[in-house]
């Protein structure tokens, strides 16, 4: 039930009773104080008149109508283009990542070790000897005897002086050639 | 079909929904807007952009209204944005007062004897935000209940725009009134 109402509340009301929007409270309580009040009866025909005359009164342009259907039509389809392209990139843009971290990926496994060495595990495991030489060897010496002996370095030297050689085909044949040379400290195959 | 499920269809995609929507609701929204904008071309780029935006968040209406109150809302709010953005101070009370009693049109009026092309003046003479309740108060016949949840102020706001703008008509077809009588 709606509080008792003052006749300021009826007449701010008015123009919704008018209207027929009032809830069954504020009707019968605007309804009963039109039936004393002159005043509030002569506002609400002047709100009934003024209602009729808005309600006839044509629309001060015409409104878009077809136009605008086509219009919003248009504005749909750019949008779906545009959503599509961007779902279009966005594919590609996951596209090229995914082949980014594949490539990478594949570049990490194929790619030799620092300064172009292989490492030394894997398949080289049973052709690597571990040889140190004699304090008094020079560069030329050990460069003459590894370009003989077809011998690279892959690793070292360590701390203690020793160089791991990748030794082709024949490493206790290599070996022996190597316990041999001045230059050598010692030879060690490492199986 | 009525306008929830027809919201429905909408938000699933069914473009031939939303055009359907756009006829039930297009002139009346264009006549809303208008009644707070002037420019009638600015008028059709927000009706477009309302209707866009149906398209866009018809899944996000939750019945917590009338669809008509949803629409109108979105419509008022983007009346409002962009009398923000192009007439910065379109919403002073200042500017608002100039509005309402001498607007350019009142020489013209003198020359008008018809009731109705009276009412229609007055009318354009009414600031634009008691000119907005005053078209969903007596076109839409919306409760004042519904008219606060599009202008998004308090009821008791709706109620006294609403009285002002009754008071504002009065004063100008009365003062027309006279005006046609002394001459």
């Amino acid at each position: 039930m709606n509080d008792k109402l003052t006749r300021e509340d009826i007449e701010l009301l008015m123009p919704f009773y008018v209207n027929g929007t009032l809830s069954d409270g504020e009707q019968q309580q605007v309804e009963a104080a039109l039936e004393t009040d002159q005043a509030l009866q002569d506002d609400k025909d002047f709100l009934q008149r003024l209602q009729a005359e808005v309600k006839s009164m044509p629309d001060a342009a015409n409104s878009p109508g077809e136009f605008g259907l086509k219009r919003l039509q248009n504005s749909l389809t750019v949008q779906k283009k545009v959503r599509n392209s961007t779902q279009k990139w966005r594919l590609a843009a996951i596209a090229a990542s995914f082949l980014l971290v594949v490539q990478t990926t594949t570049m990490v496994m194929l790619t030799p070790g620092p300064d172009g060495y292989r490492q030394a595990g894997g398949e080289q495991t049973g052709q690597l000897l571990l040889v140190t030489f004699q304090p008094d060897a020079t560069e030329a010496q050990i460069r003459e005897l590894l370009l003989n002996q077809q011998l690279s370095i892959v690793e070292g030297p360590s701390a203690l002086g020793i160089y791991t050689l990748s030794a082709g085909s024949d490493p206790v044949a290599v070996s022996s050639r190597l316990e041999q040379s001045d230059i050598i400290d010692s030879v060690q195959l490492n199986q | 079909m009525d306008d929830v499920l027809m919201l429905e269809r909408i938000a699933s995609g069914d473009e031939q929904a939303l055009g359907m929507f756009y006829q039930r609701y297009e002139s009346r929204l264009f006549r809303f807007i208008c009644s707070k904008i002037a420019d009638h071309f600015e008028a059709a780029d927000i009706v477009n952009e309302v209707f866009l935006e149906v398209w866009q968040k018809a899944e996000q209406f939750q019945q917590r209204s009338k669809v008509s109150t949803w629409l109108f809302s979105i419509a008022y709010f983007k009346t409002v944005d962009r009398l923000r953005k192009t007439v910065p101070d379109a919403l002073s009370e200042e500017t608002l007062d100039k509005l309402e009693d001498e607007a350019p049109g009142s020489l013209a009026c003198l020359i008008q004897a018809e009731q109705a092309d009276q009412v229609r003046h007055c009318v354009s003479t009414l600031k634009p935000d008691h000119r907005a309740v005053m078209e969903l108060t007596f076109f839409e016949e919306m409760s004042y209940r519904d008219i606060a949840a599009i202008v998004q102020c308090p009821e008791n706001t709706v109620k006294t725009r609403m009285f002002h703008a009754k008071q504002a008509m009065k004063k100008c077809l009365q003062r027309l009134l006279n005006r046609e009588s002394g001459s």
